[in-house]
């Protein structure tokens, strides 16, 4: 079995399992936009830290350049409050 | 909160057609899904095929209605409605990124309590997982499950 266990504190697991035996990894969960990746170290993929939120961020452009927090972002979709 | 679950296929397996969707109900409340599980229902052969997991806005989503699975047997009927073999497929879509899977394999993502997918508790929003492309056609089939 191949293992991806790669965080101290992951967000999330998965599991492949399939004729060539079973792979696991790790994921986390982007405190701006709440997608899962699966961390893979030497990727080359910019991710980020938002000191605010006190989380890991995927990398994509919205995220990186503004603190929306996923939780605020659920709270002003229920209010109508899209931004 | 209970917990659910809900199994959804698709018999015209091309890309952008959704396997399930599970969506708010009349009662609003949070989806939080915490487990998602991909395979094939049929003989698998060499394969590729890539699925998405992904939050929707719209309420305009047709398909065969799911029987959802209570967990627990003393929680009352889910108020999230599900979906299988989408027909027509619900409108504002946002993609997770891809799951590239040959369809031998089985593929589970479990959240940890606290980082599940979230959609909000306003009517008709709701989280599905389609077939992002596909090399040929086959059967896949697709267990959801969530709290609310």
């Amino acid at each position: 079995m191949m293992s991806g266990a790669t965080a101290p504190r992951p967000a999330g697991q998965i599991v492949i399992s399939g004729p060539d035996g079973v792979t696991e990894f790790d994921t986390l969960q982007c405190v701006h936009c709440g997608c899962h990746w699966i961390i893979k170290p030497g990727s080359g993929r910019l991710r980020g830290f938002c000191m605010n939120c006190a989380g890991p961020i995927c990398g994509l452009q919205g995220c990186m350049q503004r603190c929306y927090p996923f939780e605020k972002q659920l709270d002003d979709a229920e209010s109508g409050r899209v931004r | 909160m209970g917990a659910y679950s809900g199994k959804g296929t698709q018999a015209t397996a091309t890309a952008n057609r959704s396997l399930i969707f599970v969506e708010v109900g009349a009662t609003v409340r949070r989806l939080k899904i915490f487990d998602v599980i991909i395979g094939c229902a049929i003989a698998p052969v060499d394969q590729a095929a890539e699925y998405g997991i992904y939050r929707a806005t719209g309420g305009t989503a047709a398909g065969t209605a799911v029987t959802e699975f209570a967990f627990d047997g003393a929680d009352v009927a889910a108020t999230a409605a599900a979906l299988s073999d989408l027909t027509t497929e619900p409108t504002g879509k946002t993609d997770a990124p891809g799951i590239p899977l040959n369809s031998r394999n089985t593929f589970r993502w479990v959240a940890r309590p606290g980082s599940e997918i979230v959609a909000p508790a306003t009517a008709d929003n709701g989280v599905g997982v389609q077939i992002l492309s596909t090399s040929a056609a086959h059967v896949p089939i697709c267990t959801v499950m969530w709290l609310e």
